[in-house]
């Protein structure tokens, strides 16, 4: 069976949509909270994640017969440190200013439980293929909606998408503002309420 | 469930946390030059934007060269403190000295054939440090242009002081009054705000950081008295 076949490739497109680590496990939700007032810092938050899920993943279970059962959580969190401090550096040797945006949220993905549920869940049952797939569909699917809802904060809170003006100036001149409330943390609870209530309303398994 | 010794134990750990070091110590060694490269580029394109000029990081290292002299250390007295160099300066710990004991940095700068003097600044905001540049006229009282920054500030709301509509507000404010008293620049809230000299109006909503940066411009600026006074040109 080739790497690529459908059943194989499941680990990497069931968290996108239909197994989604933030509307269906509703895990790292305060990072998302967090980082989706503009678009750009979400989009690279989305990237940083799922290169250290994607390859805590794939460290994990590459030595996961190695590990002793008792300070596996340990090892995992040592594992998940060493990816992010590593992330976080890149970013502030060439995406400094991003870098600054973002702030102690890249050093929070540790803390992140998407990472930490992946590695005992799924990394340390399967081999290093599924489980680098299974990285990369979870950081994606939590990308996925971490983009979702900074579109509409920074659209509707800043009138811009990724510094960008969208909303034109005659809108303004005409009395238009923009929301504040939309750029406060508050309503990026609600936005993702809604879209685990859109996703729940359209999908069988989770009306059972 | 296999298994394992103490020993094993021990001895994996000690090597994963071995690895983990020397994976760390490599990333930050080898990145360390370019992060060190950043915080400079910032540092000078944040002193240019106090002085209307922008920049990228592409060209700001042959820019800052051409608008910025000389850079000097001074004391509240106004005396020159010889072997010091501004860009050392730490201001989180210059702020935490008695006022006379404190190391003042002072950026001579030129542009368009007159001359200025760049004064950085440091306070408190509500979740963090601010910071910024404040550029003077050679009259040493007129403000010709300021750059904030902050760690951390409400988006939206505190955050808000980087943007040019707040900044551009302090450009032709005075730092002395009428009887050469220094009054700084006050920052006031829509209603009780009257356009003058030495107010600007303050973020809706971001009370906590306006007043900060009101706090910051006076407690920043009120050492350099001395060496306005020493330095006017009329």
């Amino acid at each position: 069976m080739s790497v690529f076949s459908s059943k194989k490739l499941k680990p990497l497109f069931e968290p996108i949509i239909t197994n989604n680590p933030v509307t269906v496990q509703v895990l790292g939700i305060c990072s998302a909270l967090a980082v989706t007032v503009k678009l750009e810092p979400a989009l690279v938050m989305a990237l940083a994640v799922t290169a250290v899920t994607a390859f805590s993943n794939l460290i994990i279970s590459g030595i996961r017969n190695f590990i002793p059962n008792s300070i596996r959580i340990i090892v995992q969190l040592v594992i998940i440190s060493l990816l992010v401090i590593i992330v976080d550096q890149i970013l502030k040797a060439y995406a400094y200013n991003v870098s600054k945006q973002l702030s102690v949220f890249v050093g929070l993905i540790i803390t992140n439980c998407i990472l930490m549920g992946r590695l005992e869940a799924f990394a340390m049952a399967n081999r290093p293929w599924p489980s680098f797939l299974d990285g990369i569909g979870n950081g994606a699917g939590y990308g996925l909606l971490l983009v979702l809802v900074a579109f509409i904060r920074e659209l509707f809170g800043s009138g811009t998408l990724l510094g960008i003006k969208i909303i034109p100036q005659s809108f303004y001149d005409f009395g238009y503002h923009n929301n504040n409330l939309i750029i406060l943390p508050p309503m990026a609870l609600i936005i993702v309420g809604v879209i685990i209530w859109i996703q729940r309303a359209n999908t069988k398994e989770a009306k059972k | 469930m296999k298994q394992f010794s103490n020993l094993y134990i021990f001895c994996f750990s000690s090597a994963l946390v071995l690895l983990v070091a020397a994976a760390l110590s490599f990333t930050s060694l080898s990145l360390a030059d370019k992060q060190q490269e950043n915080i400079e580029i910032e540092r000078q394109q944040n002193i240019l934007a106090a002085l209307g000029v922008t920049s990228t990081p592409a060209d700001v290292l042959a820019k800052y060269p051409q608008y910025i002299r000389q850079g000097i250390v001074i004391k509240a007295d106004g005396s020159t403190v010889s072997g010091e160099t501004p860009e050392k300066i730490d201001l989180k710990k210059e702020n935490a000295k008695p006022v006379n004991e404190r190391l003042l940095p002072v950026y001579l700068a030129e542009k368009d054939g007159k001359s200025f003097v760049v004064i950085p600044v440091r306070g408190a905001g509500l979740w963090g440090p601010i910071w910024g540049n404040v550029a003077v006229e050679s009259d040493m009282n007129t403000v010709y242009g300021v750059n904030f920054d902050h760690k951390g500030e409400t988006p939206g709301l505190g955050a808000e002081i980087n943007t040019p509509q707040f900044e551009n507000q302090f450009q032709n404010k005075k730092l002395f009054d009428g009887s050469n008293k220094f009054v700084s620049v006050k920052v006031e809230k829509t209603g009780t705000y009257t356009p003058d000299s030495h107010t600007v109006d303050a973020i809706s909503g971001g009370t906590i950081t306006s007043k900060g940066l009101e706090a910051m411009m006076h407690h920043s600026l009120e050492p350099y008295q001395t060496y306005f006074s020493q330095h006017k040109s009329n």
